[in-house]
């Protein structure tokens, strides 16, 4: 990642938080309504609301524009892609989308994420409500993705789409895999977030278990992790693994790399030492089919020759 | 607190502090053995302390891991006893604690404001930033009070506004960023993990220089425990002596709170816990308390570490709770003391002339409030007002906010009110009973056992989880009949607990915080209108309770003894309000989720407008919190439209500086 690009993430973020921090002064309560007063370009298609980012990732990835979003300016900082056109609206927090902003959209259909559940008996009030969901006990979440997607297209009627979709998803896993051949067998550390003394890391039933295990790359941390794929453990714990690379699955690069080199005790961390550290940019751990191909072409982009390295 | 000093109880068997703290400290070595030998030979334990060999990971893991995080864990405990010690002795209240002056709040805010804005700074350390923001909020704190000499009631109450302040603008930015914050939940938790011998060798000097400096004080100290009046008689200077000692007890806390995050129930279970087991005198709690702490975090990380890995790792700060806790609850008995914490209440406002008149333009206030809340909203093409036939449209999702607004706002507010008239604590709110957090408790646990869920269960999951704390509240504290004082410490236990869960929780990273994020904070989005009715006419029927009470509320304030006098039974009185406040508090909790701060803010409001007969003082409270709650929630949904702030952040941050205002110097 180049500085540049690091450098105006910073500053767009900075600006999506002075929105935040305009809640005390209540500024914004005009300027927003008139810049969001042209409707979305009516499409052929049915009316669509998308009131999480998984399944608003899935459908936008279908070639489909839904007239809503929920969050969109932290969505295109931390899903990345598909990116949301410009003619969708926003809708409000993924917890709790705008009920009132909804009715007026008039969608046909609303597709929801699993965690508003409680919710649905008045987004019924609105227009039918379909859950889409990928983390279920038991099975691995790309499956669920894979199955799921297919029900939604049958749904939103873009059957042909979703088909194209996911036939391009296979191609391009299969070019990652021949990519990756034979470049690096050493296990990896997927890590998302660091903390003072601990790290969040990916483990056996995260979305990206199944991408490694498709590239024949080993995930080096192979402890429990959560209904959600992820858990936090002490950074000691990294140091299990000596011949292990830390992938980086978070874009604010800059900050982690500074608390790292601020401890001299961190920097013995194997990985560390030798420099075995690569970055992703942000990735979207709770997402679908599309999150898991952002991350496999990254991956197959960024991790270097193995025996490029000092190591 | 002060009362307990000068009149020592004495219990049928003698406890003494030492045989506690032996079997916490035994108990914590005991593990802790277990534990090391799992990694080394014994006697390689104290080589690989001072030197271990540097090509032997197992030796190096050892010497940088293991070790500093025992001594961590003891110096933490230490200090957060010994500063909480200091400022329950100072404050005169058996609840506070260093979190009681804003400390681990503003360091939070201060840590999340930096994450999210200059992330770079990050790298100069969190203890510095976490210091200067625990710093920053105390200095609030002492220069709201400073004029009133920094009596004790000001402090607490100054402290607790800055505080709820801090943690309810951070969670309006958690809640509208919440996926950049995660590394600050998993600090905010409380986490002991050490990767080297830095944060040890932080705490340590700093804990020895405030523990001579405390000790040096132990007289002007022990005199603070005293009424004003008493101590300046002696020959002490109020303000000199209290800015020095409360100045110590701060700056080791945020210490503390900057290298190991969140630890609050440490500060209060330490000095609790060494008074409870017979450490009467300050000078005795001085040694004891910092012993107790120490010895609580020590076992209770070691106890984190039994949990195998591979499982979740629990933080310490959420292990101290839950040992804590029933701790803090089966030692309650033992408490003995005189007189009510209640000789607290700040200085009597002028009283009102005409209260009725005031209560009916808050009513006319009201009905103006709701009807804007009704007709006035924003929409795809800006502000809109309805007139009688638009308003139709919308009505379906505004009614049910407004009127479970209006409901929770009057109903905490009444539930506030009865628990500050009976306990006579300024302190005392709903949330200090525990009950909203046991709600609260209830519906976590229902959404990490069953991931989808009807609002059905949710509100069954709360109802249940309310009556269970409140159970147990009632259960620790039968035997002193309900003793105020009692049931708020049984209460802070389970909050405490409670709240360390949530901590815990958060620290996950589970993509349902938005959910659980809104649900502690006071969203009244998910209210139906089915629900809305019943909570309502539920709120109805236990406020029509309360005008029944006054004669029992007009009385209790006065003291248990000028009760007996006039007849009035403390056990049945002290039983049937906590009842009914935890019924309101119930029911607004469900709908409303943790927002007692109105529970608080609103009884004081009353109050300091004057209102002092206990009827005058609930209808007004009554209308004041369903003033801000509808208030709240309105603005809450304009203000980032479309996005919602939830209504118990937006109570606050309406509500906090008229109550600092009113907290100002009077002349005269």
């Amino acid at each position: 990642m180049s500085k540049n690009s690091l450098s105006d993430y910073r500053l767009s973020r900075r600006a999506l938080l002075t929105v935040g921090a305009g809640i005390g002064g209540g500024v914004l309560a005009g300027g927003w309504p008139m810049a969001l007063a042209q409707a979305a370009a009516p499409q052929g298609g049915p009316r669509i609301a998308a009131l999480g980012w998984a399944c608003a990732q899935t459908i936008l990835a279908l070639g489909v524009v839904p007239l809503v979003v929920p969050e969109i300016e932290r969505y295109s900082r931390l899903v990345v892609e598909p990116a949301v056109p410009s003619s969708v609206q926003e809708i409000g927090l993924r917890s709790e989308p705008n009920l009132e902003l909804l009715q007026s959209f008039a969608p046909d259909i609303i597709i929801i994420d699993p965690s508003i559940t409680a919710a649905i008996p008045r987004l019924r009030l609105i227009a039918p409500v379909e859950v889409f969901t990928i983390f279920r006990p038991g099975r691995p979440p790309l499956e669920t993705a894979h199955s799921s997607t297919m029900e939604l297209a049958q749904r939103l009627g873009v059957q042909a789409a979703c088909e194209a979709y996911l036939a391009r998803f296979d191609a391009a896993m299969t070019g990652y895999r021949d990519q990756l051949r034979g470049r690096n067998d050493k296990p990896l550390y997927l890590v998302s977030e660091i903390a003072r003394n601990r790290a969040l890391v990916f483990g056996p039933n995260s979305l990206y278990q199944e991408v490694l295990s498709q590239f024949g790359l080993k995930n080096a941390w192979t402890g429990q992790s959560g209904p959600w794929g992820h858990t936090s453990v002490g950074l000691e714990v990294l140091a299990a693994v000596p011949d292990a690379r830390l992938v980086l699955m978070s874009s604010r690069v800059a900050d982690i790399e500074a608390l790292l080199n601020a401890s001299p005790v961190l920097r013995t961390l194997p990985f560390l030492r030798s420099g075995r550290l690569t970055v992703l940019g942000n990735q979207f751990f709770y997402g679908g089919v599309p999150a898991a191909e952002r991350f496999a072409r990254l991956l197959a982009e960024r991790l270097p020759q193995e025996n490029n390295e000092q190591g | 607190m002060s009362k307990v000093d000068a009149l020592p109880a004495r219990s049928a068997i003698e406890m003494h502090p030492a045989i506690l703290i032996g079997l916490l400290f035994a108990a914590a070595a005991a593990l802790t053995f277990r534990h090391l030998s799992g990694y080394l030979p014994v006697s390689a334990w104290l080589p690989v302390l001072w030197r271990p060999e540097i090509n032997d990971p197992q030796q190096m893991l050892v010497h940088y891991t293991v070790f500093p995080r025992i001594a961590v864990a003891l110096l933490a405990g230490a200090a957060l006893g010994l500063a909480g010690a200091v400022c329950q002795q100072v404050l005169r209240n058996p609840l506070a604690e260093p979190t009681t002056l804003g400390v681990s709040n503003g360091a939070y805010l201060a840590l999340a404001v930096t994450t999210l804005w200059a992330p770079s700074l990050l790298a100069l350390g969190r203890e510095w930033i976490a210091l200067v923001g625990g710093f920053a909020a105390f200095l609030c704190v002492f220069g709201l009070t400073w004029k009133r000499a920094l009596s004790p009631v000001v402090l607490v109450l100054a402290g607790l506004i800055v505080g709820y302040y801090c943690a309810v603008t951070t969670q309006a930015l958690v809640l509208l960023n919440h996926d950049y914050l995660i590394g600050l939940f998993i600090w905010g938790a409380g986490y002991l993990n050490q990767q080297d011998w830095s944060n040890a060798a932080f705490l340590a000097p700093r804990f020895l220089i405030s523990f001579v400096l405390i000790a040096a004080m132990v007289r002007p100290l022990t005199l603070l425990g005293f009424d004003d009046e008493t101590a300046r008689n002696l020959g002490l200077g109020l303000t000199g002596a209290r800015v020095c000692a409360l100045g110590v007890a701060i700056a080791l806390s945020a210490s503390v709170v900057s290298v190991v995050g969140v630890l609050g129930f440490v500060g209060l279970t330490g000095p609790a816990l060494a008074m409870l087991a017979g450490a009467r005198r300050f000078r005795d709690r001085l040694i004891w308390a910092p012993l107790c702490g120490a010895g609580l975090l020590w076992l209770a990380d070691e106890l984190v570490l039994l949990i195998p890995p591979g499982y979740r790792e629990m933080p310490a700060g959420a292990a101290t709770a839950l040992i804590g806790a029933p701790m803090l609850l089966v030692l309650l008995p033992r408490l003995r003391s005189a007189a009510p914490v209640g000789n607290l209440t700040p200085s009597v406002p002028p009283r009102l002339d005409h209260p009725w008149r005031v209560i009916l333009f808050g009513l006319a206030l009201l009905l103006f409030v709701v009807w804007v809340a009704l007709a006035v909203g924003v929409g795809a093409e800006g502000w809109s007002w309805s007139g009688l036939a638009g308003i139709q449209e919308f009505l379906p999702w505004r009614w049910p906010r407004v009127v479970s607004a209006l409901a929770a706002g009057a109903t905490l507010a009444v539930a506030g009110t009865l628990l500050q008239r009976m306990t006579g604590n300024p302190m005392a709110a709903p949330e200090v009973m525990g009950i909203s957090y046991g709600a609260a408790m209830g519906v976590i646990v229902l959404l990490y056992l069953f991931p989808s869920h009807t609002r059905v269960a949710q509100i069954a999951g709360g109802g249940i989880g309310a009556f269970i704390v409140l159970g147990l509240v009632l259960l620790f504290s039968r035997r002193s009949e309900f003793s105020p004082e009692r049931v708020l410490l049984a209460g802070v236990a389970m909050s405490a607990a409670f709240a360390a869960i949530v901590a815990m929780a958060l620290a996950t990273g589970d993509p349902r915080i938005g959910m659980l994020l809104s649900l502690l904070t006071g969203s009244l989005y998910q209210i139906s209108p089915t629900e809305a009715s019943v909570f309502a006419a539920a709120a109805a029927l236990l406020l029509i309770m309360v005008p029944m009470l006054s004669r029992w509320l007009d009385i209790l304030p006065l003291g248990s003894a000028a009760s007996r006098s006039v007849g009035v039974s403390m056990a049945r009185s002290r039983i049937v309000i906590m009842l009914l406040t935890a019924l309101l508090t119930a029911t607004a909790t469900l709908m409303v989720g943790l927002l007692s701060l109105v529970g608080f803010i609103a009884p004081h409001m009353a109050r300091m407008m004057g209102a002092q007969r206990a009827l005058h003082q609930t209808a007004l409270a009554a209308l004041i919190g369903a003033i801000l709650m509808v208030t709240a929630d309105w603005a809450g949904r304009m203000v980032i439209f479309p996005f919602q702030m939830p209504a118990g952040i937006f109570a606050m941050m309406l509500a906090g500086p008229y109550l600092l205002w009113l907290l100002r110097p009077q002349c005269g």
